[in-house]
């Protein structure tokens, strides 16, 4: 496996992505900007500029249209094919995570607690065929009263999941706009939450070297992975068995112990088992975004550093272990090839 | 005291403003206090004619306690003969109360033990309750046998349990590296209040608690014995585990009533004896070493020798040598070994004495010019001990290359032949191989560019094996079955050399970076590096490795703290019974073989169920929520949300094909 190795950057990267085909591949820096490439080759397509760091993007399904949270309080919406800035909203302070709805119907925005100012999860109508005015705000989340690292949409936008600083996932209503749970399950922040194939179940990962699986319906712990090194992130193959996990010590506690190259390892866990399969080495800094392409045949990477790796997987890769089967088929043994993509 | 009534007298007349002769002078006072005398029982009764040569004898022994106040040694006379009893009065109190605690069961002669009382104690000893109390007798409970978890089938079978802690888990596995990772035997939070202590046969785990330690051991993890001592926070157990010592620091500690270090017995359970704790200063642990098979332990008494205590009688033998710096006991004999420092004018003594309940023999000495300090390193057999000598450094010989000389005791050959070699450059690690004629030095001027020499003892002399030159290396690690050797980098960057002393050949080298602590298994087949939250906060965790250094096993723990292999009792066949069994391994390998593949067999099918019942479960989770999607479509296009396969997304592709079906070939007529 030869990773394509995509050096744009020269400052961290927050967070790739790829849009719902998986063609292409949206890369967040904190160089104040959004970089776009094909999949496929690692060929660059353009740029987007913000005027802040770029904490966090998102695409909508149909690939036109691009959101950005920054550092400068600003929710920018960017036409995708274009490179054009449509528009912008500006927010009390800095900007941390959004994302669309399902349906892009919506998109929920969250600022960080500084400047006495309380984090807070807000809603937003998009409306994308509004020329004068696409965002208009909805209603807002009651505040955790702690920074949240990450939102996201729950399962048929019936709720918002927030990724605390505290260490715990605070989930909130959107019909009733209250918070309904509290998962505490952390010692330390959790860095992001990270859904499977259909948002069957998520996965949060969490500085203190601990990932868990749950259901996300009952909120059932279903499996506990414990790395030993901070995750930040983690991406989970639609197709394979496998969860992978990026992270390590964080940039500056690196200036005052001794790591190696081994410390930023990506490493690939066994979902069911709970254990550890094997690595990639390639970062020299802590690995910020990992993200699977919806077919599962490709993933992506990237870091403290810069640097964007863009793996596509052998053909050996997919004779390694058994696909997943998601149609509820009785008969496990018979289970090759006959998901549904 | 008196000052303290005259004060609360005068405020009561505050009023009056009239001084009073109180006010200028202290009242005289009359010492009345009795600390500063000691009663000592049980001397010889002598007559009149004799009384003035025992008072000299006993003045001149008890005043290594402190000064005596002249004619402080009183023997009062019961008829013509002395009672049997003497007072000493001391220039100050603490020379009592350590005459209290050195002497008391000082044997003056073959009849006589001293047996010594501070004369304050008097009236607490006046006041003892005489009439008889009625013990309660406690039912009889059979005691856990402590070898118990030697006989369970894996322990028979040689495989080896550790204990990790991490986080607040304390977590006792056993090694079943066959199989691909150890399996937890039990895990339990909260175990102990700071660390675990596995002693020296392996039968006793220790836990540290608040109060003091409980021992756990036996074939279920039973509490084996709670032994309350306050604020505990070391632990050192003797050679055959028959004893303990614990400290626990304790400020402002009374002299008389000792609570820092307390030697126990493990089996009943009781508190044999108290000390005090010496200066931090003068503070090392252990504090006391123990002799061969647990019968003595001692320390140095600064200024005064070493105190040596008889552990079965607590009887008290001091040996007297007020300059001694170092001393050592023989692991297999009683010999004690103990080191006098040059002065200006004399040298350096190494001296092997032999220690028995009737006294202390010289067996031999050795003098060494300039020699200030030493490191003594003993064979774990006994068989020899090995003396690095400090030398002054202002005596030194300058532009010449610094080297260390080393004194070699054949300790189990007559006469205890002695010979001197030198290795160059200061020595940064020394190590024995156990039950072995090897042994290794690491030593070298920079810390990137060290050596590591292997010697073995030979006939008549010392010789060189191998020298590995310009290493990063500083520890030394053998293999508790010798022959292999771990050679490691600690609390730096890690570097491992794993090295075979047989062929002189190294297996690997490997890296774990900043690791902190090796430990081999027991058997001598793994070793474990670590790297522990206690030193290192990044990457913490421990990896295993085989001999040879082909790792088997990594684990990464958040706030890891602690591994360590839990330890097996001596061995009981001698070298030579291992030896035959050794030549004749051949005939025991087939069974043992066939017994341990029906054995993997079966743990790995078990081993496979495991993982398939996993991932059926996962799968059913998996299921039920993907059922539960596909129920929830109509939802979905409402929200307006693209399917995987959307309709959006399927457009008609026109292309057009043009194709040769066929090619004719007609000849027109020609026109004529």
């Amino acid at each position: 496996m030869r990773p394509i190795s995509l050096r744009l950057h020269d400052r961290p990267i927050t967070q790739v992505l790829f849009n719902r085909e998986g063609d292409l591949c949206f890369v967040a820096s904190k160089d104040n900007s959004v970089s776009l490439w094909y999949t496929s080759d690692g060929q660059r397509i353009g740029t987007y500029r913000c005027n802040g760091v770029v904490f966090a993007i998102d695409v909508s399904q149909d690939s036109k249209y691009l959101v950005t949270a920054s550092g400068d309080a600003h929710l920018r919406v960017f036409n995708v094919k274009e490179g054009r800035e449509l528009e912008k909203v500006p927010f009390d302070v800095v900007c941390r995570s959004v994302e669309f709805a399902q349906g892009d119907k919506q998109v929920l925005v969250v600022n960080d607690q500084i400047m006495g100012v309380q984090a807070c999860i807000h809603i937003l109508d998009f409306e994308p065929e509004n020329v004068a005015k696409k965002f208009n705000f909805a209603y807002k989340l009651p505040t955790p009263g702690c920074k949240i690292l990450q939102a996201t949409w729950g399962p048929l936008n019936k709720t918002i999941l927030a990724a605390c600083e505290d260490g715990a996932i605070r989930i909130y209503d959107t019909e009733k706009k209250t918070l309904i749970n509290t998962i505490i399950e952390h010692t330390k922040p959790v860095q992001r939450i990270e859904w499977t194939k259909h948002k069957i179940m998520f996965v949060s990962c969490s500085k203190d070297g601990i990932a868990k699986l749950y259901d996300s319906k009952t909120f059932k712990i279903l499996k506990t992975f414990d790395t030993g090194r901070p995750i930040n992130t983690a991406g989970i193959s639609p197709i394979k068995p496998h969860i992978l996990f990026g992270g390590g010590q964080s940039a500056e506690s690196v200036t005052t112990s001794r790591v190696d190259s081994s410390q930023f390892k990506v490493r690939f866990y066994h979902i069911a088992y709970g254990d550890e399969i094997g690595g990639l080495i390639g970062h020299i800094g802590p690995v910020h975004s990992v993200t699977f392409t919806p077919d599962g045949k490709t993933f992506a990477t990237g870091g403290e550093e810069g640097l964007v790796q863009i793996n596509h997987f052998d053909d050996s890769y997919f004779n390694f272990d058994d696909d997943l089967v998601y149609a509820p088929t009785h008969n496990i043994s018979n289970n090759n090839n006959n998901h549904q993509e | 005291m008196v000052n303290n009534n005259n004060f609360i007298f005068e405020s009561d007349e505050e009023e009056d403003d009239i001084p009073t002769l109180e006010e200028f002078e202290d009242p005289v006072q009359l010492d009345t206090s009795l600390d500063r005398y000691v009663m000592i029982d049980n001397v010889p009764k002598v007559g009149t004619d004799k009384l003035e040569k025992l008072k000299t004898v006993i003045f001149n022994r008890i005043s290594v306690c402190g000064e005596i106040v002249p004619n402080g040694v009183t023997l009062p006379m019961n008829g013509t003969q002395t009672a049997g009893v003497a007072f000493v009065e001391f220039t100050k109190k603490q020379s009592a109360v350590e005459c209290k605690n050195q002497f008391n069961g000082f044997k003056f002669d073959s009849n006589h033990f001293f047996k010594v009382n501070l004369l304050d104690d008097y009236k607490k000893y006046k006041n003892f309750n005489e009439t008889f109390q009625e013990m309660t007798i406690e039912p009889f409970r059979e005691k856990i046998s402590a070898h118990d978890w030697l006989k369970d089938k894996r322990s028979l079978k040689c495989y080896d349990q550790f204990v990790a802690r991490y986080g607040d888990f304390t977590d006792i596995c056993w090694n079943e590296m066959h199989l691909g990772k150890p399996a937890v035997e039990k895990s339990t939070t909260g175990m102990t209040s700071t660390y675990v202590h596995w002693s020296n046969s392996g039968n006793y785990l220790v836990t540290f608690h608040l109060d003091g330690i409980a021992l756990y051991g036996g074939s279920d993890w039973e509490s084996m014995g709670l032994f309350e001592h306050k604020g505990v926070q070391l632990v050192d157990f003797s050679p055959d585990d028959n004893y303990m010592i614990t400290f626990a620091p304790f400020p402002n500690e009374n002299p008389k009533d000792p609570k820092s270090i307390c030697v126990w017995d493990i089996r009943s359970g009781k508190k044999l004896k108290m000390f005090p704790s010496p200066p931090k200063e003068h503070f090392h642990w252990p504090a006391f070493t123990w002799s061969a098979k647990d019968q003595f332990f001692a320390k140095i008494q600064p200024g005064k020798g070493i105190s040596i205590y008889e552990a079965s009688t607590l009887a008290l033998t001091p040996l007297v040598a007020p300059e001694v710096k170092e001393f050592s006991w023989s692991p297999s004999d009683p010999y004690i070994v103990y080191f006098v420092p040059a002065t200006e004018k004399l040298p350096g003594k190494v001296t092997i004495a032999q220690v028995s309940p009737q006294g202390i023999k010289t067996l031999t000495e050795k003098n060494i010019w300039d020699a200030i300090d030493v490191r003594m390193h003993w064979q774990n057999d006994g068989d020899y001990i090995c003396v690095k000598v400090n030398k002054d450094e202002k005596k030194k010989k300058k532009n010449v290359t610094p080297s260390t000389s080393f004194e070699l005791f054949r300790t189990h050959e007559p006469n205890f032949p002695c010979e001197n070699f030198e290795v160059n450059f200061p020595i940064r690690a020394f190590a024995w191989e156990p039950r072995g004629k090897k042994f290794c030095i690491i030593h070298g001027e920079h810390k990137v560019n060290m050596h590591v020499s292997f010697y073995e003892v030979g006939k008549n002399k010392v010789k060189l094996l191998t020298r590995l030159e310009n290493r990063k290396l500083n520890a030394i690690f053998w293999s508790p079955r010798g022959t292999h050797v771990v050679l490691a980098n600690l609390n730096d960057t890690g570097e491992l050399e794993f090295f075979n002393t047989q062929d002189l050949e190294t297996f690997s080298t490997q890296t774990h970076l900043s690791c902190t602590g090796v430990d081999w298994n027991p058997s001598g087949r793994y070793v474990t590096t670590f790297v522990s939250h206690w030193k290192v906060t990044t990457d913490t965790g421990y990896n295993i490795w085989t001999f040879n250094g082909d790792m088997v096993y990594t684990l990464l723990k958040d706030r890891f703290y602690q591994f360590s292999w839990r330890p097996r009792p001596k061995y009981l066949l001698t070298t030579k019974e291992m030896n035959i069994i050794k030549s004749n391994y051949k005939k025991y390998q087939e069974k043992f073989d066939a017994v341990d593949l029906k054995e993997t067999t079966k743990k790995v099918e078990e081993e496979e169920e495991r993982l398939q019942a996993l991932m059926d479960e996962f799968l059913g989770y998996l299921q039920r929520g993907e059922q539960e999607y596909q129920s929830q479509a109509a939802k979905r296009q409402q929200m307006g949300c693209f399917e995987d396969i959307d309709k959006n997304d399927e457009y008609e592709a026109i292309e057009t094909v043009e194709e040769i079906i066929d090619i004719q070939t007609t000849i027109l007529p020609s026109k004529k």
